[in-house]
């Protein structure tokens, strides 16, 4: 049974998975600049390698409720492929560890891990809009 | 002004507004918040409030918002780029600006 790494995060009481291929970067207590006016979703923006970069609440994305304060860890993650491939910050509460989950995780969107329910993140279609 | 962006914060963030869009800057006492501020005199007549102006930017490396993070942009927002480390929110026309 062939396997994939991915990356496991805390969101609030959930879990995630990121696909590890498409993690550049975790970085804890980023330097975030809060945008007003900007739409729910939008933790703020950031510098990363000298390049601006938008850092997106995570479980937001996944249309969970975000309760508390803003994420602790920004994943600097690839979203999209091919020319939409772009380089986006992703705020999660805590980043776990690496983990192995079955090649067949992705196209169903979850796993269990350690027992949990987990949402397995399809880094090329997160933020796209339906 | 002609050329470049001019860098202004606002709401604490850098934005920066093609300076070819404003025609004067003029220091003004606000009684609501009771504050002294900066307004930018736009060449369509609008005005826009600032914290502060900072520069005149002639050479922004832009990267334009992609179609997946312009719906968490401000309206307007057209592209960022970073000044001395600091991300800057770009806008490209002087009707958008009064969105900001």
């Amino acid at each position: 049974m062939s396997t994939t790494p991915y990356l496991l995060v805390r969101l609030g009481e959930s879990l995630a998975a990121l696909p590890a291929s498409a993690v550049r970067r975790v970085v804890r207590g980023a330097r975030l600049h809060p945008l007003p006016g900007a739409g729910p979703g939008l933790v703020g923006l950031a510098e990363f390698a000298g390049e601006p970069l938008a850092v997106l609440d995570l479980a937001q994305l996944l249309g969970k409720e975000r309760r508390g304060a803003r994420p602790a860890v920004t994943v600097v993650t690839w979203l999209g492929s091919g020319s939409d491939r772009e380089l986006v910050g992703l705020g999660v509460d805590e980043a776990i560890e690496v983990t192995e989950l079955d090649a067949s995780a992705l196209a169903l969107g979850q796993a269990l891990v350690g027992g949990r329910p987990t949402v397995v993140v399809d880094t090329e279609r997160l933020g796209v809009e339906a | 002004m002609t050329g470049g962006f001019l860098i202004v914060r606002r709401g604490g963030v850098l934005w920066g507004l093609p300076a070819e869009h404003v025609s004067g800057i003029e220091r003004v006492e606000r009684v609501e918040p009771a504050v002294s501020g900066l307004d930018l005199l736009l060449t369509g007549g609008s005005r826009l409030a600032v914290e502060s102006v900072l520069t005149l930017a002639e050479d922004l490396a832009v990267q334009p918002l992609s179609a997946r993070l312009r719906r968490f942009l401000p309206a307007g927002s057209s592209g960022l780029a970073i000044l001395a480390g600091e991300p800057i929110v770009l806008m490209m026309r002087e009707d958008d600006a009064s969105h900001v």
